[in-house]
């Protein structure tokens, strides 16, 4: 037998040199800077600039105070802070690109090389966001003119605060069971600031008293506490090493497809990443009896198991009732837009099934069933959400005394529109409906994510005319009258109508 | 004898390759047609043309009297796993089970589903959700989901992939009573043992030669 040499020990790896050694080879075959890549960065901010910039600086800092200084301004920062996180655990925070993930992420490489590019963007994000919120709220508390050293303490305060809300996420990303939990607090603080917030306006706003700390304080607190959180993401670096490699390959998948949404421009698949992230989460799911029950039909039953194994998400729709209510003293353009968007959101909470039937229509072949009746069957729950979500955002209007009137009748009327609307949305995706290429002044934009944005939007806005028409003429203290329920039940049973018999009447396809 | 499925000089090419040359297949009513060959003979292709998933190049096909993959009736009759279905996520492995019986007309309760999980190997999966099952697992239950709904023809694409020796006899023994109770069978396969259980004839497709 021929005897087999052991291995030799492998000689300790030069760390740094392998992502060197990657990143020769890459500029060696496609040159140092991607031209391709600068155009679209530019592109994208100048569009940015030319489209948000002027609304952001008056966000930021509003030209004229709000009168004496309220608390309101900072249950508006934790709803910031709250969201901020909710991000940054959905894109890891640490993660690597997909490449990255697949060849160096399992070799002998130190971790700390790897992820030093991720927490240091982390933590720039966490300053940019965190000065902007703390700039944005200092210029809410304090009176014109503001003297620089305010400024200042707001800016470090904010950052810091962001910096420690990072530090929080990453702390989570090795610690998945945890991290749900996590998860759950900070939606629940998000969409608990929006309520406190709501009510806060509904009710006249708590002001707060002459601030009784001077700036100087503030700003030393500040600085401590953003050098104390900046120290604190240098020892992560340390701790890194000890992570499992699982959850930085997962962060990486998310945040490629992530990559890959802006770069197909198809928001879809966001939410179908979302729904396998959440149904992966799922562990303590048990069988229902609801589908042999006889007198309900199996694919309501199915969108009724749905909607309960989702509960954990009905956050969002509740904390979503109390936004038209900052906005019922606004423009009423953008109270209908909001009052319509989110009941449309509300509505596509089962949505899921629908998308999946129109990109693969086997199950549909299989189920033997016509698009009809599934179209007709899947307007049920949608229609019970969307009229419930509608019904219970009218009435706090109500209560708050913008509107007078069955406006909640009205609301429950208009959900089946609200369904068709989602309906419709489900079934596409920007993919599907078409790769025109718009000319802008600044270069081409293919359309199918404008027309994604709209879809559905638009079957909403034309069968829910009554509620927005409604909600133009008859502000408080004009009286809603039956006529306009009738109007409303019309167009909801003609829309509804309208979009079962334009279904297909063939299995295996909508 | 009435024809259930009736193939006639089906040809098939993709771009410049020729896959199936002017085929022939003839299945009565409570027939069982097993196909066999080497990969690429164009088994999956032929299948697919019997469901109407695909247009043959050229030819005739008929499935119970009329051009396969059209309207709600083909489909209320035909059950196939020549595709793989994207299942509902949140839905599980034994509610996808009733739902499918369920909206064909069959009672889910019947024991049927009962003894399809046991004789598949699934029903210890009867909580899991979909996307947490194996690749093997999801071969079993797409058989699962084809074999619980009633239907009068199955088109499977090779039913016996990924089965251990049991469930493979086991699934052999129930197609062979699916046929002995007048349903018609069409599939795929690689195995002949498997072929032989289920008692269903030997059509031989052979790549054609290149032009």
């Amino acid at each position: 037998m021929t005897p087999v040499a052991a291995p030799a020990r492998p000689a300790a790896p030069a760390p740094i040199n392998a992502r060197r050694w990657v990143r020769r080879r890459r500029i060696a075959a496609e040159g140092r800077v991607d031209l391709g890549a600068v155009y679209v960065v530019t592109l994208t901010v100048l569009m940015a600039l030319a489209l948000v910039g002027q609304p952001v600086v008056r966000v930021v800092w509003p030209p004229d105070p709000l009168g004496a200084p309220a608390v309101s301004p900072f249950v508006a920062a934790v709803a910031v802070l709250a969201a901020f996180f909710v991000v940054l655990r959905q894109l890891g925070p640490l993660s690597v690109s997909r490449g990255d993930a697949t060849w160096l992420l399992l070799a002998p490489i130190p971790r700390r090389t790897l992820l030093a590019p991720a927490l240091a963007l982390t933590t720039v994000a966490a300053l940019v966001v965190g000065a902007a919120m703390g700039i944005a709220v200092t210029g809410r508390v304090v009176a014109r003119p503001a003297e620089p050293l305010a400024l200042w303490a707001g800016a470090t305060t904010g950052a810091a605060a962001a910096v420690f809300v990072a530090l929080l996420a990453i702390a989570g990303q090795p610690r998945p069971a945890a991290a749900r939990l996590a998860d759950g607090g900070g939606v629940a603080v998000g969409a608990g600031s929006l309520v406190v917030a709501a009510a806060l306006s509904a009710t006249g706003g708590y002001r707060l008293p002459a601030l009784p700390i001077p700036p100087v304080v503030v700003l030393a607190t500040g600085v401590a506490a953003l050098v104390t959180g900046v120290f604190l993401v240098g020892l992560t670096l340390r701790t890194v090493e000890g992570w499992p490699a699982a959850p930085i390959a997962e962060a990486s998948i998310n945040a490629g497809a992530y990559a890959d949404v802006a770069y197909a421009v198809e928001p879809s698949y966001l939410a179908e990443m979302s729904a396998r992230r959440f149904w992966r989460s799922r562990t303590r799911v048990r069988t229902t009896r609801l589908l042999p029950i006889r007198w309900l039909s199996p694919l309501i039953a199915q969108d009724l198991i749905i909607l309960r194994r989702k509960a954990p998400r009905l956050w969002w729709p509740v904390g979503a009732v109390a936004v038209p209510v900052y906005l019922a003293e606004g423009p009423v353009w953008l109270l209908i837009g909001v009052v319509l968007i989110g009941a449309l959101g509300a509505a596509g909470f089962t949505g899921e099934s629908t998308h999946s039937d129109a990109a693969n229509p086997a199950l549909l072949r299989l189920l033997g069933v016509t698009g009809r009746r599934v179209t007709a069957a899947r307007l049920v729950v949608p229609a019970a959400i969307g009229g419930g979500w509608l019904a219970i955002t009218l009435a706090v209007l109500q209560g708050l005394g913008a509107l007078t009137g069955p406006w909640w009748a009205l609301g429950l009327l208009a959900g089946p529109a609200v369904a068709a609307g989602a309906y419709q949305r489900a079934k596409a995706s920007a993919a599907s409906l078409g790769t025109i290429l718009i000319d802008t002044p600044l270069g081409a934009f293919p359309a199918g994510m404008l027309l994604w944005l709209i879809n559905g939007v638009d079957v909403l806005a034309v069968l829910t005319l009554p509620v927005s028409v409604g909600l133009v003429l008859l502000p408080a203290p004009e009286v809603l009258g039956w006529p306009w329920l009738l109007a409303q039940a019309a167009s909801s049973v003609l829309g509804c109508a309208l979009l079962v018999r334009l279904s297909a009447r063939t299995t295996g396809a909508l | 004898m009435t024809m259930v499925v009736d193939v006639r000089q089906v040809t098939v090419r993709y771009g410049s390759t020729l896959v199936l040359d002017r085929i022939d297949l003839q299945v009565p009513e409570g027939g069982a047609v097993a196909l066999v060959g080497e990969n690429g003979a164009g088994k999956s292709t032929l299948l697919r043309c019997v469901t109407g998933l695909q247009e043959p190049t050229a030819g005739e096909i008929s499935v119970f009297a009329a051009v396969p993959g059209r309207g709600a009736e083909f489909w209320r009759q035909v059950a196939t796993t020549v595709e793989s279905p994207s299942w509902y996520q949140g839905l599980t492995v034994r509610e996808h089970l009733d739902l499918v019986r369920v909206v064909n007309g069959g009672d889910p309760d019947d024991g049927h589903i009962a003894e399809l999980c046991v004789t598949l190997g699934l029903a210890g999966l009867s909580d899991s959700l979909p996307s947490t099952l194996s690749s093997g697992q999801r071969q079993r239950f797409l058989l699962a989901a084809t074999l619980v709904r009633p239907s009068r023809l199955l088109v499977l694409d090779e039913p016996e992939q990924r089965l251990d020796t049991r469930i493979k006899g086991a699934v052999a023994a129930h197609l062979r009573s699916y046929v002995a109770a007048g349903g018609t069978l069409v599939m795929a396969s690689h195995d002949d043992g498997f072929r032989v259980g289920v008692g269903a004839g030997e059509v031989v497709l052979i790549q054609p030669e290149a032009e």
